[in-house]
């Protein structure tokens, strides 16, 4: 112990060796950025003319202070064009799927709130109201978005993905027959791959409407977007955690920093589900998985139990999408989950989100964030009591 | 008096961000030079991080919380500035040796010479703690908070910076002939 706070004298007092101003260069050149960017009125038009640089120039391209506000605008784009999509769809891995490449309609949506930065890597409690226009009428209405962002380094977190930028929240869809409720992931990273998973209620109880944007080559997002029935016996507790409820008067989205808590997972596949071919994409459902989560928070340790849905397509991508249930000392937690394959790994590299509430209701929510290779993995959750 | 500026500059008031810059521009060098320990790279790290503070002040909801806010952008710069300069060894800059000096000074000089030796070595997330930990005075859970990170993480850095510099000043002190050079 005194060698180590020897150790810390000395460079304590080493420390205080150095220059004492600032360049005048970067003063005049930070100066010279603000007159030449007056500052506008609707943040959303900022966000958009960045997310038209940044997409223009490619989002794998070297890593921008403004990622974050590419994504929100990216989410904006995938979560409004990407229900145009939608089509009924009668049986599960039977359906065609069929790609487009929309272009426009981003106005659809209004930024309520932007987000907020809570620490240097974290974005938190965006908020979007958009008019979803959809070519099935189940997937027509008006969606609320929560919506936040992380910028993972490479050390980090977990199992050394290359640095990127994650969005991910939460949204709700009403339409005339009922609700639907999601849970959303995605990466500007090389895979460009955005997924969100709404679980039906109301009319649309036993559906699910799943939504996947790919941008592979850093240019146009391609969206793909459809209805099927839910896994079975997979249907979260949704109705008890709606989000956000549009309307004249929204309600608050919580706006208070998380407590994070970090651990390790070791998984083993229960049963493998059931696998079909169809068009470009081998479609997996009904895949189970438990994993042991160990952590030194025992609000993250316990036992995570997954019901998964695959799509692996033939470009070499992949998206899951699926319900959760983590068991702890403090109870039950249960919710939808997505996320997406990392093409430029090993096989089996995913990063994946959950939206977790208290299975016998209540207050609080757990962002499960899950990410790792075939061999190795690791949790992070942001934990709001 | 600098809540107000905050406010000021987050609704575009040109000057009143002028006056911020001013403020923040030496101590947030002052932490991206010792985090990076080369002047060119301190320099690009703040301008970026001053440019930034102007593109996302408007997301800044505490104006209380501006002085962590923008140590955050700057070290955050700094992560970027080594991730470019990765492949390049580190620059430490060294106090030149006097040769004929008192025994005391030359002691202190070779005792600098050992530290900046062994901070040199670490990451630039390890260093960024332990300049913001024993430059900057924040606690612990204040660097996780500013960070983004959990406080068992950046204990974890704190901790094997820590052992990484101890490791090399007891390698330094050790007779010549057995100098060794760890890791």
């Amino acid at each position: 112990m005194n060698d180590d706070l020897l150790v810390e004298a000395r460079l304590r007092a080493w420390l205080q060796d150095g220059p004492a101003e600032a360049p005048r260069r970067a003063i005049a050149a930070a100066l010279a950025h603000a007159d030449a960017h007056p500052r506008r009125a609707g943040r959303l038009g900022l966000a958009l003319r960045r997310l038209h640089v940044t997409l223009r120039e490619g989002l794998a391209g070297p890593r921008r202070p403004v990622a974050v506000v590419a994504g929100v605008a990216v989410l904006v784009v995938g979560l409004t064009l990407g229900s145009w999509l939608v089509r009924p769809i009668a049986t599960g891995p039977g359906r065609t799927l069929e790609d487009r490449t929309p272009s426009s309609a981003v106005d659809r949506c209004t930024d309520v709130r932007y987000p907020t930065q809570i620490d240097m890597t974290r974005w938190v409690a965006g908020r979007l109201e958009c008019d979803v226009t959809s070519t099935d009428p189940r997937a027509t209405g008006a969606r609320s978005v929560a919506l936040s962002s992380l910028t993972v380094g490479a050390e980090d977190l977990g199992t050394g993905f290359p640095p990127h930028d994650e969005i991910y929240g939460r949204g709700t869809l009403r339409t005339a027959g009922g609700a639907w409720h999601s849970v959303f992931t995605g990466q500007a990273d090389e895979s460009q791959r955005l997924v969100g998973a709404y679980f039906g209620t109301g009319a649309y109880t036993g559906l699910e409407l799943v939504e996947i944007g790919t941008s592979p080559d850093g240019g146009a997002w391609t969206y793909r977007s459809w209805i099927e029935p839910a896994t079975a016996g997979s249907v979260p507790p949704v109705g008890a955690v709606t989000p956000a409820v549009p309307g004249a008067t929204p309600a608050p989205v919580e706006l208070a920093p998380p407590d994070l808590a970090a651990g390790t997972e070791a998984c083993v596949v229960l049963n493998p589900g059931r696998e079909e071919r169809a068009g470009d994409a081998v479609h997996v459902r009904g895949e189970r998985v438990r994993c042991e989560l160990a952590s030194a928070d025992p609000r993250l340790a316990g036992t995570l139990e997954l019901v998964r849905a695959w799509e692996r397509l033939d470009d070499g991508g992949l998206s899951t999408w699926g319900t959760a249930r983590l068991v702890t000392a403090d109870g039950a937690w249960a919710g939808p989950f997505v996320g997406a394959w990392q093409p430029q790994l090993d096989p089996g590299s995913t990063i994946a989100r959950a939206w977790l509430v208290p299975e016998a209701g209540g207050a609080g929510e757990i962002i499960l964030r899950d990410e790792g290779t075939a061999t190795e993995r690791v949790v992070e959750a942001e934990i709001r009591p | 008096m600098e809540r107000a500026l905050v406010e000021r500059a987050r609704r575009g008031d040109r000057e009143a961000f002028a006056a911020l810059v001013r403020d923040a521009a030496d101590r947030l060098y002052a932490v991206a030079w010792r985090v990076l320990r080369d002047a060119d790279e301190a320099e690009d790290a703040v301008q970026a991080a001053l440019i930034s503070m102007w593109d996302d002040l408007p997301a800044l909801r505490d104006p209380e919380r501006f002085d962590g806010w923008a140590y955050r952008l700057v070290v955050r710069a700094a992560y970027r500035q080594a991730r470019k300069s990765r492949r390049r060894e580190v620059t430490v800059r060294l106090l030149p040796a006097d040769p004929v000096g008192e025994p005391d000074v030359a002691a202190g000089i070779a005792d600098r010479d050992a530290i900046a030796h062994g901070f040199a070595r670490l990451t630039v997330e390890q260093r960024a703690v332990l300049v913001l930990r024993f430059y900057a005075g924040l606690s612990v859970p204040e660097i996780a908070r500013m960070l983004g990170i959990p406080v068992g993480t950046a204990t974890s850095r704190l901790h094997y910076g820590l052992r990484a510099m101890r490791a090399v000043l007891e390698a330094d002190a050790r007779p010549a002939p057995g100098r060794e050079d760890p890791g």
